[in-house]
């Protein structure tokens, strides 16, 4: 549902004409990073770094294997997690939107399902799983594949009728359907939801290396919290917020790229809130 | 403009000879859940005949349209093309939609190519044959363009183009101008016309502008509002070709006149007015 | 070419009313009986008693156990309920004063639109653990993430709302010459409200999966503390009946908070 309402084609419309004068978003980065760092001369402590000492701190970490092992330790399970989430969220997807009745039957299910908080679900995985890259991955895919699947049923029910009869007018089978119209016409939809899925699926990932505190990225916070060194903890959100931006830029990249390609994607049928 | 004089498209063989039934529907029957679309209807295609049909909003012409292409089944009554039972969409059937169905993601090319990648002819050939149909539609150096970049008369072209392109003996047209302004739908029924005429295909065109059906057809049928029934059948002796002044002639005049008379009382009874 | 196929092929039947002779409603109904049914019965048969899986009766009945124990009332569930409630607000007001902000001035637009888009990019989460060191482990570091979490998708939703005004409605409200304060009362709001409404049931998701998640990794109480406290001590049943506490109750929340939404949005009457 979340997904949907962002992915909306007029917001992403507008976010693209704006992205290009860029002159007040650089204003408002000035401005905050001006804030953080006459906040910490301000407070003159070891509660809150400056920016120059985060970086510092963020390149000495960076010098430590174990460190570096974290990281990459993090990169690894993203990959994979996402990966699978955004394929299999795609397919299914796909495969049961343009299936009218078994939509109508399982999509308020899912839809349900999203509702829950993901978060409270993932004890659940660590009981199962036990602490470790398994179960955090396994709650990183949880956490994308449901939007990419609430995201393909509904660009599959919402391929215009009027493509679907042109095809049986020429009498295109069940099957050949899928490559001939259905999958281009997902295309863009699907765009929308693979960068949506990564911000769901690297959240996802965090919050549980965080809770299980046994790995990655989000062990390296945890330990950092008990030790109370602030730079450290300043300098890898800083580490974090770049791993996000760059496949996020990638990922509008490639959006923009294929819904040029394809077409605007139609408005979803009974585009839900 | 279409090139209506150049001799790019080839005449398909074997349009059944005129006079045979082409298109025989016999009380044909649809509802849709407790809503009953379409009557039962009777409906006769000579080949190479072109009839409309118009009706108010709502009345069950598209049904009628896409139980005669094949792609719903009537709940009651049998439709026969071309002399045999109709068992799902035919091949030598062709639809043009009412708003072109191009898919937004094929070049125009590709889009008038699309019947012949679904009959699975090879990738030369077909584009040949859909840059042949881009020459006869007057959008050759559209070719490499995406529908987007069209307008909605140039889109409608397109549609035509590939309905033509699989040689059809039958043309089903829902409405095809229905979206386009006043006077692009006149140049484009014009044209339409004349291609049609050099195929020899029959055409059955749903319409709700009754100008446009007397503009066109050899017969008009005029349908009730909900549940679809034919009402009055209007046969159109008025000289071919056809062209802008044809409307001015007495007899077609009159057609007009009869039609809206009988329409009139159907459209507002499909508006809730009363009778 | 295949010829002589019976009717219309499969992906144009517009939809029927059943399937094997059952409705949708009944499918629906079968699912959910199977999937609990399976955690039923695995949990009472298959893995019997280990601590893996507790059947899905004896959640519910831990469950409304724990509804009426004192000790949990307020020590958990009252604390994140305010902590829900209060980032919520603040988070709903936060949210459509920026996207009006936006609205009325293209600079500030311009200026944030960017960073809305990219927000749910970066695991904001990982802010929670410098809140803390700063703020303690109260009740502060979860309201403000959970806050700045819950009121970018309101503001996204309030922006793209107070923009889907049609043309001829401003027009039409130039002409008859509305003043400031009646166009947003008569034109703007009302215009915007379903994308605002659906913004804040966004939002209102997002608030409680915030205030769990923050719990969950570092806090001394709320819901989110004592399931992460069950787990931890192998108390499976404590855990699973908070698991479905917070389930059932953000299902119905959600449901009232839609069926109050469906009274609201003149696009879905």
């Amino acid at each position: 549902m979340t997904a949907l309402a962002e992915a909306s084609p007029s917001l992403k419309r507008r976010t693209r004409t704006i992205g290009g004068r860029g002159g007040p978003a650089l204003v408002v980065a000035f401005v905050a990073v001006a804030v953080w760092w006459a906040g910490a001369v301000v407070a003159d402590s070891a509660v809150v770094p400056t920016p120059d000492q985060s970086l510092r701190s963020l390149v000495t970490e960076l010098a430590q294997p174990s460190f570096r092992a974290s990281v990459f330790d993090t990169l690894r399970v993203l990959v994979q997690s996402y990966l699978s989430a955004a394929v299999v969220g795609a397919v299914v997807g796909a495969l049961l939107g343009v299936r009218p009745f078994w939509s109508r039957v399982a999509l308020p299910l899912a839809y349900a399902v999203n509702t829950v908080p993901k978060v409270t679900l993932f004890p659940i995985f660590f009981v199962f799983l036990g602490l470790g890259n398994l179960s955090c991955g396994s709650f990183a895919f949880f956490s994308g594949v449901l939007p990419m699947f609430l995201i393909a049923a509904e660009a599959a029910r919402g391929v215009p009728q009027a493509q679907l009869k042109l095809a049986a007018s020429l009498r295109v089978g069940d099957l050949r359907v899928l490559p001939m119209v259905v999958w281009p016409a997902v295309m863009p939809a699907v765009a929308a939801g693979l960068r949506l899925t990564f911000g769901f699926t690297f959240l996802g990932l965090i919050v549980a290396e965080m809770f299980a505190g046994s790995s990655g990225l989000g062990q390296q916070l945890l330990r950092n919290v008990a030790l109370a060194r602030m730079e450290y903890i300043a300098g890898e959100i800083v580490l974090i917020a770049l791993l996000a931006l760059v496949p996020f830029l990638l990922l509008t990249w490639l959006e923009r790229r294929i819904s040029d390609r394809f077409g605007p994607r139609p408005a979803p049928r009974g585009s839900r809130p | 403009m279409m090139n209506t004089d150049a001799d790019t498209t080839s005449r398909p063989a074997g349009a059944a000879p005129p006079g045979a039934a082409h298109v025989e529907a016999t009380g044909v029957v649809r509802a849709f859940g407790p809503v009953q679309a379409l009557g039962a209807v009777d409906l006769r295609l000579q080949a190479g005949e072109f009839v409309s049909v118009v009706g108010p909003s709502g009345c069950g012409k598209s049904t009628l349209l896409e139980i005669v292409g094949g792609l719903q089944v009537p709940d009651a009554g049998t439709v026969e093309v071309g002399g045999e039972k109709l068992a799902g969409p035919r091949e030598r059937t062709a639809i043009v939609f009412q708003d072109s169905a191009c898919l937004p993601w094929r070049t125009v090319l590709d889009n008038v190519a699309f019947p012949l990648e679904a009959a699975r002819v090879p990738r030369k050939e077909r584009r040949a044959r859909a840059q042949e149909l881009l020459g006869v539609v007057g959008l050759a150096e559209f070719a490499g363009h995406h529908p987007h970049q069209l307008s909605g008369g140039m889109r409608q072209r397109v549609a035509i183009a590939r309905a033509l392109i699989t040689e059809p003996d039958l043309i089903l047209a829902d409405e095809p101008f229905g979206a386009l302004d006043e006077q692009t739908r006149i140049l484009m029924a014009f044209e339409l016309l004349a291609v049609v005429e050099r195929l020899s295909a029959s055409v059955l065109f749903i319409t709700h502008s009754i100008q446009e059906a007397v503009l066109l057809s050899d017969r008009v049928l005029v349908m009730s509002a909900r549940p679809g029934r034919i009402l009055d059948e209007i046969v159109l002796d008025l000289p071919r070709p056809r062209a802008q002044n044809t409307l001015a002639l007495p007899e077609a005049a009159a057609a007009v006149d009869r039609i809206w008379t009988t329409l009139r009382t159907e459209a507002s009874a499909s508006m809730g007015v009363p009778r | 070419m295949r010829a002589g196929r019976r009717g219309a092929p499969g992906y144009l039947r517009l939809d029927r009313s059943r399937a094997g002779g059952l409705p949708a409603w009944a499918w629906r109904t079968i699912i959910v009986a199977a999937a609990l049914g399976a955690v039923e019965l695995t949990a009472r048969f298959a893995l019997d008693g280990s601590y893996e899986l507790v059947p899905i009766t004896t959640m519910a009945e831990r469950a409304a156990e724990l509804l009426v124990d004192p000790g949990f009332l307020t020590q958990h569930l009252l604390w994140s309920s305010v902590s829900v409630l209060v980032s919520f607000t603040a988070a709903a007001v936060i949210g459509i004063a920026l996207g009006y902000l936006m609205h009325g001035h293209p600079w500030w637009n311009r200026a944030l639109r960017p960073y809305l888009s990219v927000f749910y990019a970066v695991p904001i989460f990982a802010l929670y653990p410098l809140l803390v060191v700063v703020f303690g482990t109260g009740l502060m570091p979860i309201l403000l993430i959970a806050t700045a979490f819950s009121a970018v998708v309101v503001t996204t939703h309030a922006s793209l709302g107070f923009a889907s005004v049609p043309q001829n409605v401003d027009k039409l409200a130039t002409a008859v010459r509305t003043s400031r304060s009646q166009y947003v009362r008569l034109v703007l709001f009302p215009a915007a409200l379903p994308d605002i409404i659906a913004g804040a049931r966004l939002g209102f998701a997002y608030s409680i999966t915030a205030v769990l998640a923050s719990e969950f990794i570092l806090s001394t109480r709320g819901v989110g503390h004592f399931i992460s406290t069950a787990y931890a001590g192998f108390m499976s049943v404590d855990m699973y009946a908070g698991i479905f506490l917070v389930a059932a109750f953000s299902l119905v929340l959600i449901a009232v908070v839609d069926r109050a939404a469906a009274h609201l949005d003149w696009r879905r009457r």
